[in-house]
């Protein structure tokens, strides 16, 4: 199957559901476990990922195409996608502190963390193995980071309940129990599967 | 205890020339956190509290107050004579400011000196330190507790 | 061959592109333009760049706030109150400012960050704050560890201040110390004396200012001052004054007697107490006498604790002889400068002997 026929609306879609890049490829876990406590920072930190990753996927798409496959350097990919995030990272969060208070005070401090963050980057590579189009790219990337946004709402949410009726065994408090719920919840995203492909 | 990065931040404003001229640290080499744990360690061996220790040191500053830093004989033994500096120190841990003036004390049974200001009795009572080996206001607090006969108090189990 | 330098061409040239924007983004974003910070309420109005803290903004426009750790914000002494424009507290704040200061919007002025047009207001005193720079002319040892300093201002200047207030004196870098620092320290001399300024400092051991004094400080070399600052000064009435200083807390009590007499103020009887151990400790005394015996509404007496006799002065703790020169305070006022110790102790005698406190009037430095 031709991958650069799918619309940008299913990839978008799949990326958010079947392919979703935290459930099924587990990538980003690090922020995922030690944010996902309260929910009104993994609201903040979701937000900031899906907008790096919409932003930053169409950007590193044309890094590739147009000046790595060119000069046939396509093995820098690795490093050259994470100049550009961080780089844009950088001017994003001068900007959000430039135009807005309160929004750098509950997304801006999570910016720099995001530099590192492993969904990002991944998002990025996948892209470019799977022979995306520029369109399919921003539609990829904007899953990407709203499949990742639902992922740690979700496990905030299932948390937070948790910490006021459920009782743990002390052993598993924190990441423990953090990542048999996500287990729980990357089995059942895998009921999604075999509905589209998109690679 | 692990050095975070809240005591990197505090053990740089110990070093000389920031928030006074010699610094808190002397030549100890040590992060900050192990300064802390060996004290705190050597104190709870021995059952007593930072604030006890701090309170004891206090009430010997008090007896020498107001005498125009005249020297004075406390409890028929220390030789103590306190400054009379104004102003104040700020805490390496950004918790305030506090007096400046030294307390002098002479031992003449062991023949050793301390000296301690405002400051120095706050970082003991909040923070556990007590100074690093080699500074002028290092305080042992093995030392301190056998000098002054600091005892574990009785509610204590 | 060719494939490496390729390679590092195009990482190279990709790396400057970016550091490029970021340098674009930093100008375009980082600069705010111009602002326009107000002072109580129209009192002073400052075009300024935006994007540096309120403090150092304030400062470059020769309005002091006081500060005690340089803009750290390790320190809570820069507070003042931003009306508008200052953006929400921040947590590097929070830990300095209790529930009334919050309600009445006071900020820590070194983290508040000009971005847009600042309402604020400080105390209207700050206003006469200005920066000097003056030279050493005269640098005298009065005692074995207090020395007294003499600095003139630039030609064309002169300083308004009230007699008892204090100015920053500004060190340099040296040795371990990397950083200039401020300490405050008493005027001694009189306001009528505008064209210069004397201090009386004391050696603290370990000082970071003071051993600079001591050490490095040279006639002839240029110091920054800022100042001048402080609510010690004379009040207006017609009560008896008991004057009260120890060490280097002459100085301000000095300036005030030297206004005194400048202004002409000789319907008030003055009695100056000065508090010291040996008689190596006492100094000016010549010119305290000679204002005694040219002046009969002042009297000076020197008190030495320590065990020296063969000297004329009083004996005993200063506030032992204060308690023996007074009956009842009943139509007194108290100036007292010193350390904290001796400021304590002073209160105690004199509320004991019937002097309310709000007539007691002490400049703790703190």
């Amino acid at each position: 199957m031709d991958v650069q026929a799918i619309s940008p609306l299913v990839i978008f879609f799949a990326a958010i559901t079947t392919n979703n890049i935290l459930l099924t490829n587990f990538l980003g876990m690090c922020s995922f476990l030690a944010i996902s406590k309260d929910m009104k920072s993994s609201l903040g930190l979701g937000a900031a990922v899906t907008f790096v990753a919409l932003c930053t996927a169409p950007l590193n798409w044309m890094v590739y195409h147009w000046l790595l496959v060119p000069f046939r350097l396509e093995y820098l990919q690795y490093i050259v996608f994470i100049l550009v995030i961080a780089a844009f990272v950088q001017i994003v969060e001068m900007m959000i502190e430039r135009l807005s208070t309160p929004l750098y005070l509950t997304l801006g401090i999570f910016l720099p963390l995001i530099t590192v963050n492993c969904a990002i980057l991944g998002c990025a590579l996948f892209l470019v193995i799977r022979g995306y189009t520029f369109l399919q790219s921003v539609a990829y990337g904007g899953g990407c980071g709203a499949g990742w946004a639902l992922a740690i709402v979700a496990l905030a949410g299932i948390r937070e309940r948790m910490k006021k009726r459920s009782k743990v065994v002390p052993e598993l408090e924190g990441p423990g129990i953090a990542l048999i719920l996500t287990g729980f919840m990357a089995m059942a995203f895998v009921g999604f599967s075999g509905i589209v492909r998109i690679n | 205890m692990k050095q975070t990065p809240e005591l990197d931040r505090i053990q740089a404003r110990m070093r000389p020339g920031v928030l006074t001229m010699k610094g808190f640290l002397g030549t100890d080499p040590r992060p900050l956190a192990d300064i802390l744990a060996e004290d705190d360690a050597a104190v709870r061996a021995a059952g007593v509290t930072h604030a006890q220790i701090a309170d004891r040191l206090e009430a010997i500053t008090r007896a020498g107050t107001d005498l125009m830093e005249a020297e004075t004989i406390v409890e028929n033994r220390f030789r103590v004579v306190v400054r009379d500096d104004r102003g104040l120190l700020p805490s390496p841990f950004g918790d305030g400011r506090f007096s400046k003036g030294d307390t002098e004390v002479t031992d003449p049974v062991t023949g050793r000196t301390f000296r301690w200001n405002g400051l120095t009795l706050h970082l003991i009572r909040h923070h556990g330190f007590y100074n690093g080996k080699g500074s002028d206001y290092r305080l042992d607090p093995a030392v301190l507790i056998e000098v002054f006969g600091i005892a574990p108090a009785p509610d204590q189990t | 061959m060719i494939e490496v330098l390729t390679g590092i061409a195009v990482l190279s040239g990709v790396s400057a592109g970016l550091t490029v924007l970021l340098l674009i983004a930093e100008a375009w974003f980082a600069d705010y333009g111009e602002c326009v910070i107000d002072v109580n309420a129209g009192e002073r109005q400052y075009k300024v760049k935006g994007g540096s803290s309120l403090l150092r903004t304030l400062s470059e426009q020769k309005l002091f706030l006081p500060s005690g750790c340089g803009g750290r914000g390790s320190c809570g002494t820069c507070k003042c109150r931003v009306l508008e424009g200052g953006g929400p507290i921040l947590p590097t704040e929070t830990p300095y400012l209790n529930e009334t200061e919050r309600r009445s919007q006071v900020r820590l002025s070194c983290q508040v960050k000009v971005k847009e047009n600042i309402r604020i207001e400080v105390p209207a005193e700050l206003l006469n704050v200005r920066e000097f720079v003056a030279t050493t002319v005269r640098i005298t040892q009065l005692t074995h560890d207090i020395r007294g300093l003499r600095f003139e201002l630039p030609p064309g200047e002169t300083i308004k201040f009230k007699a008892g207030q204090f100015v920053n004196l500004v060190s340099q870098p040296y040795g371990d110390v990397t950083e200039s620092t401020s300490r405050a320290y008493s005027i001694s001399s009189p306001p009528s004396d505008n064209r210069a300024l004397e201090l009386v400092i004391r050696l603290v051991p370990n000082g970071m200012v003071t051993t600079w004094v001591f050490q490095h400080l040279k006639e002839g070399q240029p110091v920054t001052l800022i100042g001048p600052y402080g609510e010690f000064f004379l009040r207006e009435s017609s009560r008896e004054i008991i004057f009260i200083a120890g060490g280097s807390g002459l100085a301000p009590i000095r300036s005030i007697i030297l206004d005194m007499i400048d202004r002409g103020i000789t319907h008030r009887p003055a009695t100056f107490f000065f508090g010291a151990v040996k008689r190596r400790d006492l100094y000016y005394v010549e010119e305290f006498e000679r204002i005694a015996a040219q002046h009969p509404w002042f009297r000076y007496k020197p008190a030495l604790s320590g065990d020296e006799t063969d000297h004329p002065y009083e004996r005993g703790l200063i506030t032992d002889v204060v308690a023996r020169h007074y009956g009842t305070l009943d139509h007194h006022e108290a100036y007292l400068c010193g350390s904290p110790g001796m400021i304590n102790a002073c209160v105690k005698v004199l509320t004991q002997k019937g002097l309310p406190e709000h007539l007691i009037f002490y400049d703790k430095f703190s």
